[in-house]
């Protein structure tokens, strides 16, 4: 056990933790805000137990894969900056819901002139219509995805700067001793 | 497969999710206070490897809870009461509950990934008052939840 306690490498579990809990922050405004507002279980009811749960699932994934990039990207072993973190969030979560929204349209757009009944302009109005959406909607979702990407790493930096304050980081390694510290696990420093 | 269908298996995964996370900091925060004073290396080590697996389990479940809680909501419709009614107002504190937690777990997240990393200043003692933290804030929420199922 005492190799195994680390079996993935726990930038994993931090990514699952971190892209679980913006899903997790995204549907919790959402309920919070509709009920508040009211309404919210008649657009529960709508939407259906089953479709609710897809969304949700689509939404955990997307989120997270996009936290996942954003974490991934950022240098390893160093302490980042702020600057770098609002930077990388909101870069990322942008790109991401863009790439989303059109790769939806380019998905419609290859489908779309077989879905319409009717000659070649109709069918190339379908496909011009869904990539004027595919742009449209790829532009609104970069602005959006970038706004909330910012919003959550700033929420993340203060949930990161109130767990350096419970357990600080440890003084940064010297350059001749890089290579043990390299080695140096929480279990080692413990038992230390 | 209607609503109607997916109405006790919603339930089923609510609950299970709860009791996994209630339960699991408990265990996990018990294991982490009789071990912080003078603790050997293979103490210390059994600690943050329950605490790691238990970090997986806890933000699977909170996901299932949300989201099977969100199904519960639904199922209530039209007929969910107002927030400025009782019902309504304990529902709201259930919602600031679950925000706390979720954060609080960020929190407790980052620390033992920063501590497994060897990137910050080891020590469980810090550790066991976080899962005892997440264990209140997990009683808090069922017990609103039993407040809102139960009256």
């Amino acid at each position: 056990m005492a190799n195994g306690t680390a079996s993935r490498p726990p930038t994993w579990l931090g990514a699952f933790a971190l892209g679980t809990f913006h899903a997790l922050l995204l549907v919790w405004l959402f309920v919070f805000i509709g009920f508040r507002g009211g309404g919210l279980g008649g657009a529960l009811s709508d939407i259906g137990t089953a479709a609710g749960l897809a969304v949700f699932a689509l939404i955990w994934a997307v989120v997270g894969v996009i936290t996942y990039a954003a974490i991934v990207r950022l240098p390893r072993g160093t302490s980042s900056g702020f600057v770098d973190f609002v930077r990388e969030g909101m870069w990322t979560a942008g790109v991401g819901g863009a790439l989303l929204v059109v790769t939806v349209a380019a998905v419609g757009a290859l489908v779309s002139p077989f879905l319409v009944d009717g000659g070649f302009d109709e069918r190339a109005q379908a496909l011009g219509v869904t990539l004027f959406f595919g742009l449209v909607g790829g532009t609104v979702a970069f602005l959006v995805g970038a706004l909330l990407g910012g919003a959550l790493t700033l929420i993340d930096t203060a949930l990161l700067a109130v767990s350096r304050w419970i357990a600080p980081d440890l003084p940064a390694p010297s350059v001749e001793g890089d290579a043990a510290s390299e080695d140096l696990s929480a279990r080692e420093a413990i038992d230390a | 497969m209607d609503t109607l269908d997916l109405h006790l298996p919603i339930r089923a995964v609510h609950v299970v999710a709860a009791t996994l996370i209630l339960g699991g900091a408990a265990i996990v925060w018990l294991l982490a206070v009789r071990t912080s004073a003078e603790a050997s290396r293979a103490q210390a080590e059994a600690v943050l490897f329950a605490a790691e697996r238990y970090e997986w389990v806890f933000w699977a479940s909170a996901a299932a809870i949300v989201a099977t809680g969100v199904g519960n909501l639904g199922a209530f419709g039209e007929g969910l009461p107002a927030p400025d009614s009782e019902w309504g107002g304990t529902l709201l504190v259930k919602l600031g509950a679950v925000l706390v937690l979720l954060a609080g777990s960020v929190v407790r997240t980052l620390t033992l990934v920063r501590l497994l990393e060897g990137r910050a200043v080891p020590g469980l003692a810090a550790m066991h008052h976080l899962y005892a933290a997440t264990a209140a804030g997990a009683l808090l929420v069922v017990v609103a939840a039993e407040v809102l199922a139960h009256g």
